[in-house]
């Protein structure tokens, strides 16, 4: 009987990116945002859902005109928040969103300048809506975004000082800001998230002794994560030494192979200390990763409820 | 000179190489145009015949044309019945191939059959007729026809040999000269493409190294041996003799040192005519070889060779004959000085200087070497040279520097010696000039520093020594370098289009890396396919209009004629302008998206305040 398991994962990533050198044009780096992932399985498609939001830091010097997740396999569909569009991108494997209502899209300007987007997420705000579907397990994958910013200009009298002033800016930023002397897909920032990746799915019992999984992100105990066996998987292959927890990387303080739910196959029951899973109020959702002795990768998530939040 | 006769064979000699190797035609009929067989000897005795002087497989019949200085031939095959040309009937050519190869070595496979190799400037209905390449240099570049015809083409004469003169006989009968560039390809039309506008009735006989070609065009009404240079588009005609009432010439071959060698038909008066066999040299003087022959030839050795044929009898039976011209007695040869050891050239190729956005000038060198060779092959020691140095116009593509536009003198580049004397310059101006002496070990070093435009630096070096006790002059030995960005090729792709004509260079503003147009390429796909909104109703897609790229040889692309910046980053051929200021918004934000989908880089945009709509996007690989 198909069942579908609904989760909500929520990761908060601000990131500073590192900037070009003073002298440099801005680029479109000067955004800070926390994406929230969520991931869902359907029994019946065999495919996970994955979900996200962006949030815009308040101190973000542009808005987000561009969001991507990198991804593997086929991805049968792609959902974008109204305004936006997204789709598989040309030259890098990600699934790729981008802000184009605009206010005005049939006007000519008549010059060379760019328009901003009307839906493009400002400093201070959040938009969620971008999903798409993969039949990849989850993992830590990376999430790339850049802020809209209007091109670099050179202006002058003439056009033929403009055209030597912009060929001394683009040389000068070809070879004084490397960070925007790169294609311009490479030119934003670039954080972790949760995304399909290359793994083999198995089971995890968060806290097996609590239907709830309830979570406060300020204590500082342990949480138990039981990894469990199976007729096909062996708590036993895995590398100790791969174990973590997605994406914060949380490495096991304590472990040991005991049988947890009592099925009469060994388990491997992992302590992870609550500070280092970085996990925070509203997160619902605890995704682990970790090597087989037996080569790739083991891949299991479950939900957790955060409490002790205001 | 001398005067020496091989024996009389079936065989009609075309030309000879510099260890005096004969190629040509045995024949098995009555004429020329007859039955025969490619044929090479390795002496103008015709003692001992090359192995495997063979045409390619299938074919019933070849001949050679020409030799290069090192033993690359050309010549062409048929197959089928081939008779007499005097008649309608019987013309059994199934196709006109031509062969490029070497006489001691298998002939390459037929190379220019209309269908394989493309054919810039030539009616697709040459295909399958006669096309026959006449000449060969050491590079593979090759002069020859190609024959086409129109509708109305009945009869398949082309043309008969008489006194030493092609008569057309026939009408509806296009013959297209034409060049065949470095590698075989791509086929050029003389007359279309090289020299558009030219004189009437070309025919191209000789090509040398250094991409001179000699052929035959009507000159004050009349036909008269020409000498043009395929690099610097320089034409001469061969000249009259003194007192003459009436001349016209025909050219037969051109040696790597400008040598013509041509039949002359001259009147004094009515009455009073002779033919002739003459050697047009470099300096415009002219040999009379006192005797008429055939398909004369000459070598880089002052030899000179030539076939006269009797043609009444079957088979036919012919005379070689050979000269000796009185030579120079020094010669100056320039080297690559960076190879070890250095290797003789006079074709050179380098990359164009940059002076960046800094103002630092990073410097692009050949290294060469120069010395003078006496007669017996010994290097002279204190060999005086004198050098000159310049850049023919619009050799490198820049238009404004041909007679009658502005911002002529392209910068011929600067030498400068071991000893440290300098002359020439990297800027605009006359073309360089200076002495040097070899010394002792008979050897000049020199370093040539490029300037930056592309485009051909031709240097002339004249040595004068003490040769037997006697002070000797050199025949100016001509160099020939070549300044340009490698790999530059016309960038064209559905959706984009190079604006002609921009900046002041003709159309010639459109090259770039295949790099680069791969990306522009993909743009433009990219931009129309993200145009089209999911479950929108189809959009237009405007062309993308490219303001300029680089020129065809890179270097740097002076749009004001001045040989200097601004455009000073489209010299690479990896800088492209977008006109974008035509496009709605809607369509530049798809743009800037559809140049993400490429690994272009650094959009900037150039605004003008003075002339907002000049406005473009600089892209760069």
């Amino acid at each position: 009987m198909p069942f579908s398991l609904v989760v909500t994962l929520l990761l908060a990533v601000p990131l500073v990116a590192s900037a070009d050198p003073a002298g440099c044009p801005p680029g479109r780096d000067q955004i800070a945002i926390r994406v929230s992932a969520g991931v869902r399985y359907d029994l019946a498609s065999a495919l996970y859902t994955y979900s996200y939001a962006v949030r815009n830091d308040p101190s973000s010097a542009q808005e987000v005109k561009t969001f991507a997740v990198d991804v593997i396999g086929t991805i049968p569909q792609i959902e974008s928040p109204e305004g936006w569009r997204g789709r598989i991108h040309e030259i890098r494997p990600w699934v790729y969103w981008r802000a184009y209502l605009l206010a005005d899209p049939d006007r000519i300007s008549g010059d060379g300048r760019l328009s901003p987007s009307i839906v493009q997420i400002k400093p201070g705000s959040a938009l969620g809506g971008f999903s798409f579907r993969s039949p990849k397990p989850p993992g830590t994958v990376a999430f790339h975004a850049t802020g809209f910013r209007q091109l670099p200009a050179a202006t002058g009298a003439t056009p033929e000082e403009a055209e030597l002033e912009a060929e001394r800016l683009a040389e000068y930023i070809r070879e004084n800001c490397p960070k925007q002397a790169r294609p311009l897909i490479d030119q934003g920032i670039v954080g972790a998230t949760i995304g399909p990746v290359e793994a083999t799915p198995v089971q995890i019992d968060v806290k097996p002794d609590d239907a709830v999984n309830a979570v406060n992100p300020a204590s500082h105990g342990v949480i138990p994560v039981a990894v469990l066996g199976s007729a096909t998987f062996d708590p036993r292959t895995i590398d100790m030494s791969s174990i973590a927890l997605v994406p914060s990387g949380a490495r096991p303080r304590k472990s040991a192979h005991e049988d947890v739910n009592r099925d009469g196959r060994p388990d491997l029951l992992l302590h992870f200390g609550t500070a280092d899973a970085a996990i925070t109020c509203g997160d619902s959702a605890l995704v682990f990763a970790a090597k087989s002795t037996r080569g790739g990768v083991l891949s299991a998530f479950d939900t957790i409820r955060t409490t002790g939040c205001r | 000179m001398t005067f020496v006769t091989a024996p009389l064979r079936q065989f009609h000699a075309a030309g000879m190489d510099d260890d005096r190797h004969v190629v040509g035609l045995v024949m098995t009929g009555t004429s020329y145009e007859d039955q025969g067989n490619a044929a090479a000897w390795l002496d103008a005795s015709l003692e001992t015949p090359v192995v495997n002087a063979q045409p390619p497989p299938g074919t019933t019949g070849s001949h050679f044309e020409a030799v290069s200085r090192t033993g690359m031939v050309a010549g062409d095959a048929w197959s089928g019945q081939r008779a007499s040309p005097t008649s309608c009937d019987g013309w059994g050519r199934s196709d006109g191939w031509a062969v490029v190869g070497r006489y001691n070595a298998p002939v390459l496979a037929a190379t220019l059959d209309g269908s394989s190799v493309p054919c810039v400037g030539c009616p697709s209905a040459m295909r399958g007729l006669a096309n026959r390449l006449l000449a060969v240099n050491d590079r593979g570049e090759a002069v020859g026809y190609a024959e086409a015809r129109d509708a109305s083409w009945t009869c398949r004469i082309e043309w008969s040999w008489y006194s030493y003169s092609l008569q057309y006989m026939t009408t509806g009968i296009t013959k297209h000269q034409i060049y065949v560039g470095p590698g075989g390809s791509p086929v050029v039309d003389f007359a279309q493409t090289l020299f558009p506008g030219g004189f009437g009735y070309p025919q191209l006989v000789g090509i040398n190294n250094l991409g001179e070609i000699t052929g035959n065009g009507t000159f004050a009404g009349t036909q008269n041996a020409f000498r043009f240079d395929v690099r610097t588009r320089a034409l001469s005609w061969l000249p009259l003799l003194p007192g003459v009432s009436y001349q016209r010439s025909y050219a037969r071959g051109i040696n790597n040192q400008g040598h013509v060698t041509a039949n002359v038909y001259a009147c004094y008066g009515q009455y009073n005519c002779y033919e002739r066999t003459m050697v047009w040299a470099p300096d415009d003087k002219l040999y009379d070889l006192l005797e008429d022959v055939d398909f004369v030839s000459m070598n880089d050795r002052n030899r000179v060779m030539g076939t006269t044929c009797n043609y009444q009898y079957s088979p036919s039976t012919c005379q070689v004959s050979e000269w000796e011209l009185p030579s120079a007695s020094l010669k100056v040869i320039a080297s690559l000085a960076s190879l070890d050891p250095p290797v003789d050239s006079s074709q050179f190729e380098m990359a164009p200087s940059v002076l960046d956005s800094r103002g630092i000038w990073h410097d692009q060198t050949l290294p060469l070497r120069l010395y003078c060779v006496k007669p017996s092959g010994e290097v002279a020691k204190d060999c005086e040279l004198t050098l000159r140095w310049s850049a023919p116009p619009n050799s490198g593509f820049h238009v404004h520097d041909e007679p009658g536009f502005t911002g002529a003198n392209r910068p011929p580049g600067r030498i400068q010696t071991d000893a440290g004397a300098s002359a020439g310059s990297k800027n605009a101006g006359p073309p360089g000039a200076m002495t040097a002496g070899t010394g002792s070990d008979g050897y000049l070093g020199l370093i040539f520093f490029a300037p930056e435009p592309s485009g051909v630096v031709e240097l002339e070096a004249t040595g004068t020594a003490v040769v037997d006790g006697t002070l000797a002059v050199s025949d100016p030995a001509r160099v020939s370098i070549t300044i340009r960005v490698p790999g530059l090729s016309r960038i064209a792709a559905p959706g984009l289009r190079v604006i002609a004509a921009s900046h002041n260079h003709d159309s010639h503003n459109g090259y770039g890396t295949a790099d680069m147009g791969s990306a522009l390429a993909d743009m433009a796909s990219t931009f129309s396919v993200l145009l089209q909104a999911p479950g929108g109703p189809p959009r237009a897609v405007p062309t993308i209009q490219v303001n300029a790229i680089s020129l065809p040889l890179g270097g740097i692309f002076d749009f004001r004629n001045e040989w200097q910046a601004p455009h000073w980053s489209h010299r690479f051929g990896t800088d492209a302008d977008l006109n974008t200021p035509p496009l709605t918004q809607d369509e530049k934000d798809v743009l800037e998206d559809a140049i993400g989908a490429t690994p272009l880089r650094t959009p900037v945009l150039a605004e003008s305040a003075a002339a907002p709509g000049a406005s473009h996007w600089h892209v760069a690989l």
